[in-house]
């Protein structure tokens, strides 16, 4: 076997899963996953439109500072302020209905925004499809590392201005993460729980069930705009086609199989999810080019389709072998077979 | 005390000496059947109540309405002297009108003591910006706590305190629910069918609690298909048919009163049975087999 395999670059292989498992794709779909378990896991929102929320927080960063010449941390705050204005324009007229009607207008809700977005008529705002590029500069500049200098060692090695991003991501992850934690050993926490296990229970007890699930879809929705404000600050630009909507699929899926209303659930979904479709993909060409996997079979191009196969195979014998996901309670699971 | 309720006319809709609950002109359709049409209602404040009727008749349907869940067609209400005609299900339930469900809620995947310390009322770290700080709720989430803890204890149920309640029996289930409500410090609680489907060791216990409930001034109204239970324990017992009130007064007149048995024991039998009503007579079924080998 050694002999087979000599051709293949492991330590590159890893190096790339290792880097692909913290740095900035995983780094959002971390954040739009907590965002998704205060909806979903915590107070038991069907929300299928997270990508909606990310956009908005994108948008509403990225507009302040090209429209309105904001600073960066007035910048911020408008993001917030736009996933926010996005959470009641979704919840006000659906949450005191059955919860298939957020559902229905989440998915519909995100794909307009982002239509909306991209349209010519909005194009003196939105810039349509060619998005928002002059926005970084005012960011950057509070970045104290220098982007021509390498950061971080081994594997986890970044430019400045991708270092910047880094940190800043990961210091948002774990403050959300301990805000998530605190509140739902709260007695704020007990609320949603019980209104996601039985609505007019927590009613019948004297909680309005509709205020306490509009916080949870705002403060979902702001950090899941924060995803896609790193978004937008990593990648320097904000792309109107790149909020579409399987995208809020992949976020569910991070949040399923690290495990739903657990805390760490959707950081260590997003990077086992990472981590794997890079190094499937880096793998798979390898074989490729080294001949290992015929041409004839699968070629280089085909890799990248392929990994999604896979991801989602995997996925499938979670389901059935720990349907609670990795972190989850099957003990909780069982419960809702009665 | 409700003693003096022995003399009062036995008629539908007589003013009671001191209601605490006043109900005019109640209507609700669901298309073409009327569930509930109740002309005028009062309830004793103090006393237990015990609403009747066959199955259909619109009890359920009258507790929705009363407590917010569902909104009449048209009607008045007026709970402790307010008028509440607009009001929530929360907002009725923080003024000390607090309800129980048919079909009983548990919160599954809280444990039992958390879904005691959910009723409790006025909790500081139920607001989002001062749940973040748990000094401001810690001392009160300790009493509430306690509270819960002595209750749990009183309906024997301090046992099970950290299991997931829906691990429990579904007549445990029913203990929960009701010793959950009384979190809320209620004035009036309102039981739909507390004793359905619970078997007979523990439907005495919940007897009892109703009891007990009496005896610490909070006024009961509660849902029962058993005449037997019915008499045991209340004060006045109100009749319900086809939405209608059609009888009220002292257990005993309304046992030999014979419109209500024409009406009650007619539908009873003819009626299909839904769900619940046949998990109550399998359950009945069942207590009678046991009580026949004991013998
Ligand atoms: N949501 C509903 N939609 C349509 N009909 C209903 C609804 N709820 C109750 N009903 C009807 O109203 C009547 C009264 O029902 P209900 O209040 O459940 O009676 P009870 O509790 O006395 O058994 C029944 O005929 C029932 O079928
Ligand atoms: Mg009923």
């Amino acid at each position: 076997m050694p002999g087979v395999f000599g051709a293949i670059d492991w330590l590159f292989i890893f190096e790339q899963t290792l880097n692909e498992a913290v740095d900035l794709n995983a780094i959002v779909f971390a954040l739009a996953a907590i965002g998704l378990n205060v909806h979903f896991g915590y107070a038991g929102l069907l929300n299928f439109g997270q990508v909606g929320f990310v956009a908005a927080g994108a948008y509403g960063m990225g507009l302040a500072v090209t429209l309105w010449g904001l600073n960066p941390f007035l910048a911020v705050v408008v993001g917030m302020i736009f996933a926010t204005i996005f959470a009641l324009f979704l919840g006000i007229p659906t949450l005191r209905l059955r919860a298939d009607y957020l559902a229905i207008v989440t998915i519909a809700s995100a794909e307009i925004l982002r239509l909306v977005a991209r349209s010519t008529a909005m194009r003196n705002i939105t810039r349509g499809p060619e998005g928002l590029n002059e926005f970084v500069g005012p960011f950057r500049e509070l970045s104290p590392f220098n982007p021509s200098v390498s950061y971080g060692f081994g594997p986890f090695t970044w430019r400045g201005n991708q270092f910047f991003t880094v940190v800043v991501g990961w210091t948002l992850i774990f403050f959300f993460v301990f805000l998530v934690w605190q509140l739902m050993r709260s007695p704020w926490g007990r609320v949603v729980k019980a209104i996601r296990e039985d609505e007019d229970a927590a009613r019948a007890l004297g909680k309005s069930a509709y205020w306490y699930k509009l916080q949870a879809l705002i403060l979902g929705g702001i950090i899941g705009g924060f995803g896609g404000m790193m978004l937008a600050l990593g990648n320097a630009t904000v792309q109107p086609d790149f909020f579409v909507a399987p995208l809020t699929f992949f976020f569910w899926l991070v949040l399923i199989l690290g495990g739903a209303g657990r805390v760490w659930a959707p950081v260590l979904g997003s990077v086992i999810f990472w981590g794997l479709i890079t190094f499937i993909q880096n793998l798979g060409r390898q074989l490729v080019d080294a001949g290992l996997i015929p041409t004839s079979i699968m070629d280089t191009s085909q890799v990248d389709q392929i990994r999604f196969w896979i991801v989602g195979a995997a996925l499938a014998l979670l389901m059935i072998f720990r349907p609670q996901g990795i972190l989850g309670s099957k003990e909780e699971m069982a419960l809702d077979a009665h | 005390m409700p003693t003096d309720l022995e003399h009062l006319p036995r008629e539908p809709g007589v003013p009671k000496p001191d209601p605490i609950l006043v109900v005019d002109n109640m209507r609700k359709r669901f298309g073409g059947i009327v569930a509930v049409d109740v002309d005028h209602l009062e309830i004793q404040r103090g006393a237990i109540t015990a609403l009747i009727g066959p199955n259909g008749a619109g009890k359920t349907t009258f507790f929705n309405v009363l407590t917010g869940f569902d909104k009449p067609d048209e009607g008045h209400k007026v709970f402790d002297g307010e008028t509440i005609d607009r009001a929530r299900p929360h907002r009725l339930a923080q003024k000390g009108m607090v309800r129980t469900f048919q079909l009983t809620k548990a919160l599954t995947k809280l444990a039992v003591i958390e879904n005691m310390k959910l009723g409790a009322k006025d909790q500081k770290g139920e607001n989002f910006a001062r749940s973040l700080i748990t000094p401001i709720w810690k001392k009160q989430e300790k009493e509430i706590e306690q509270r819960a803890d002595v209750l749990l204890e009183k309906f024997q149920m301090d046992q099970m305190r950290d299991e997931y309640a829906g691990a429990i029996s579904g007549g445990q289930r029913k203990l929960l629910e009701m010793s959950r409500s009384l979190m809320t410090d209620p004035k009036l609680v309102m039981l739909d069918e507390p004793m359905a489907g619970v078997n007979p060791a523990l439907k005495q216990k919940l007897l009892d609690h109703v009891r007990g409930l009496k005896d610490q001034g909070i006024t009961v109204v509660f849902v029962e298909h058993d005449m037997d239970v019915v008499q045991g324990i209340s004060d006045w017992v109100v009749v319900m048919a086809e939405g209608a009130i059609i009888a009220e007064g002292p257990p005993r007149s309304i046992a030999e009163n014979k419109k209500v048995i024409d009406a009650y024991l007619g539908a009873h039998h003819d009626a299909p049975l839904d769900l619940d009503q046949e998990q109550a007579f399998l359950a009945e079924d069942m207590a009678e087999e046991q009580e026949t080998e004991e013998q």
